[in-house]
């Protein structure tokens, strides 16, 4: 179960180093080389829940961070001013000193607690956070714990707030030490980047990661027969199944990469995809040896009926520990084999 | 959705009737997962939130299934967002602010300062080197002061100042109005930032941590002989403690916090590096927190008490009471854990005897 949720989640390249017999790679011209490369997702992890059943999860982008971040600091800051802004027109300083503290104490506070304070009450989330998606879990699998949320956002406080200040202070006059802060926020802030986990310094003390929340949308079974057309949701009744019956050999042609790609040309609408239907529709026929089919009605309700024989072929074939990753994957040679 | 084509004589899928069959109970758990995202769990009645448990862990298990036996790849998409939804929502942070802000403070806080005593000490033995530097420099020769302190902390106090202008600076009263002085808020905000940096640099093995620990410890070993050249030194050391009792503890800790995480990544023991620093980190942090909340009062002393309280005597008493009131505070998790061992003691000496 394992190496299925690791291939799937890492693209094609588990299965390259698997040698396979009776295969030539030179004569045709959809070898697994020239085959386009899925998006491989390399931000996705295992996290294994306090249940037993890992799930999976996408890692934030250093991208997504920053400018989570960003927002954070800028609704932060812009709070702040809006806020004493306020209190000066109503109720009034009563010197520029007053304000001066005012101020000096209110971005205290407000930097330290302000992460802090989000991510315990939101459940690992802050405003900017929240906006783009995005939330703190903890690596482990456990619940999020105060002591995490303390670590993570201390190491902040020195990550970010501290060099910025150093730069832009009149304080430390130095250009030397300015440009010592400098580096020190470079290094620190491009770190997710040379890690794999996208951790920075916070999350590595903290042992947290922050992922994107996914978005969960259920379409329809494709195998139940009900697809998309033109004037609504249609279903096959039962009499063009019998029309198209598959033998063993014709379901062994394909694996389960092609399956796939067979679901999503039958989740399309079928205004757009009546010229990819033909051609999938082309190439199974010669590969199976089936008479080409040229009505358009007629070939999807044949794609459909393939798809779910091939399904229940492969389906069965892994129930008794058998996967068959794509077409080029053999465990023996058929009559139609290459 | 039902399959359809089993009502007739097509082919019943096994995957499809497993996703039939556990198809209503995903809609509702992504119902109830779509609510607590938005409004949260407490807006939820107790009877969702077991109902959002129990079916939490029937997806998990659905999930686990379809991944062995299912090739419908909508179906494992599907479950493999909604339980990591459900998962965020089952097992994020759930305590509620102020809880856990008192529980930290009280209980957190203090344990955490107990776990990390010897490196306490190893912050109090680099710091009063350097105090110790400082001074002996500064008394010998009083030009030194000049090279130890930086320009921008000197304010105008210097070798070359007579000592009637650093006794008024000691003692001044400013009227009822201006406590709390701009400067003394920047100095607060200044320090709880180096001890903060002090923290943090023990990311690197803890030697700039030291560094930091020693340079302060000389700075103000300096700035205690220029007043004892003087002969302030017994006013200088009242006015130092009101606040400074509380501030100097508060840097050593941040530097013990430090020398913890160089710790857990030079020596991880039996652990891999990572985990040795994620467990050190987690407690050094309170550490780190809990200095911040200690700069705060520290600043507070400072600004309050140094200018409304005159007498030497006064100071001296009131940075010996802050001094006990940490020292009982950092301690109590070390007295309630050994009446704990009393009175179990105790019951056991009982049912015995």
């Amino acid at each position: 179960m394992d190496d299925a949720l690791k291939s799937a989640a890492t693209g094609r390249r588990a299965l390259r180093s698997r040698a396979w017999p009776g295969h030539g790679w030179a004569k045709q011209d959809d070898t697994r080389k020239n085959r386009k490369r899925k998006p491989g997702n390399s931000l996705l992890r295992e996290l294994k829940t306090p249940e037993g059943v890992p799930i999976r999860l996408e890692l934030a982008s250093w991208g997504q961070r920053a400018a989570a971040v960003m927002l954070d600091v800028f609704l932060m800051y812009f709070g702040i001013i809006i806020t004493l802004m306020v209190v000066a027109y109503t109720i009034g300083f009563d010197d520029s000193s007053s304000f001066y503290i005012m101020l000096t104490l209110s971005f205290f506070v407000v930097q330290n607690f302000y992460f802090i304070f989000f991510e315990l009450v939101w459940r690992g989330r802050t405003p900017g956070k929240r906006i783009l998606g995005l939330r703190v879990i903890s690596s482990d699998g456990g619940p999020l714990t105060g002591a995490s949320v303390l670590a993570r956002n201390v190491m902040r406080e020195v990550e970010l707030f501290i060099p910025l200040m150093v730069i832009s202070s009149s304080l430390y006059s130095s250009g030397l030490t300015k440009l010592f802060a400098l580096l020190w926020f470079g290094v620190l802030v491009l770190l997710p980047l040379f890690n794999r986990n996208r951790l920075r310094a916070g999350d590595m003390i903290a042992g947290t990661w922050v992922v994107v929340v996914p978005k969960s949308a259920l379409i329809a079974d494709v195998a139940a027969g009900k697809t998309a057309t033109a004037s609504g949701v249609s279903t096959d009744g039962g009499e063009t199944d019998h029309r198209f019956k598959f033998s063993r050999e014709q379901l062994d042609q394909y694996g389960i990469y092609e399956l796939q790609t067979l679901e999503r040309v039958l989740q399309a609408r079928e205004t757009e995809s009546a010229r990819t239907v033909n051609e999938v529709c082309k190439k199974i026929c010669a590969k199976i040896d089936w008479t080409m089919i040229k009505d358009p009605a007629e070939q999807r309700a044949f794609l459909q009926a393939y798809y779910s024989a091939l399904r229940q072929h492969l389906e069965q074939k892994m129930l008794f520990g058998v996967r068959k990753e794509d077409k080029f994957d053999q465990t023996r040679p058929t009559k139609f084999g290459n | 959705m039902t399959d359809q084509a089993s009502a007739g004589t097509g082919l019943k899928l096994r995957s499809s009737q497993f996703r039939a069959e556990r198809e209503e109970s995903w809609r509702a758990l992504e119902h109830l997962v779509g609510r607590a995202e938005r409004k949260g769990i407490g807006g939820m009645t107790s009877a969702e939130i077991l109902e959002l448990q129990s079916l939490y862990r029937q997806a998990l298990s659905s999930l686990s299934v379809a991944r062995s036996t299912s090739l419908d790849k909508g179906v494992l998409n599907y479950l493999e967002a909604l339980t990591a939804r459900a998962y965020m929502v089952v097992y994020g942070a759930r305590s509620r602010f102020w809880s856990s802000l008192v529980s930290f403070i009280f209980s957190g806080f203090p344990a955490a300062v107990v776990e990390l005593r010897w490196h306490l000490l190893l912050s109090a033995v680099v710091f009063f080197m350097g105090l110790s530097a400082g001074y002996s420099l500064t008394m010998t020769d009083s030009k030194w002061y000049f090279t130890l302190m930086p320009a921008s902390s000197m304010q105008g106090r210097s070798p070359n100042t007579p000592a009637e202008e650093l006794r008024e600076g000691l003692f001044d009263k400013v009227e009822e109005g201006e406590q709390l002085s701009a400067f003394a808020t920047k100095l607060f905000t200044n320090n709880s930032n180096v001890g903060l940096l002090a923290f943090a640099l023990g990311f690197m093995f803890g030697i700039p941590t030291a560094l930091l620990l020693a340079y302060n410890g000389v700075m103000i070993g300096a700035f205690i002989a220029l007043y004892v050249q003087k002969g302030l030194g017994v006013e200088v050391m009242g006015w130092l403690s009101i606040h400074g009792t509380t501030e100097i503890l508060a840097i050593l800790l941040c530097g013990a916090a430090g020398f913890a995480i160089g710790g857990a990544a030079i020596f991880p023991g039996r652990r891999t590096r990572m985990s040795s620093l994620v467990t050190t980190g987690r407690q050094a942090g309170i550490v780190a927190i809990g200095c911040v909340v200690m700069f705060l009062v520290a600043g507070l002393l400072e600004g309050f008490g140094r200018q409304m309280i005159v007498e030497t005597e006064i100071r001296f008493l009131i940075g010996a009471v802050a001094l006990t009131f940490w020292g009982m505070f950092f301690l109590s998790p070390i007295a309630s854990a050994a009446a704990g061992r009393q009175t179990s003691a105790l019951q056991r000496g009982e049912a015995d005897g």
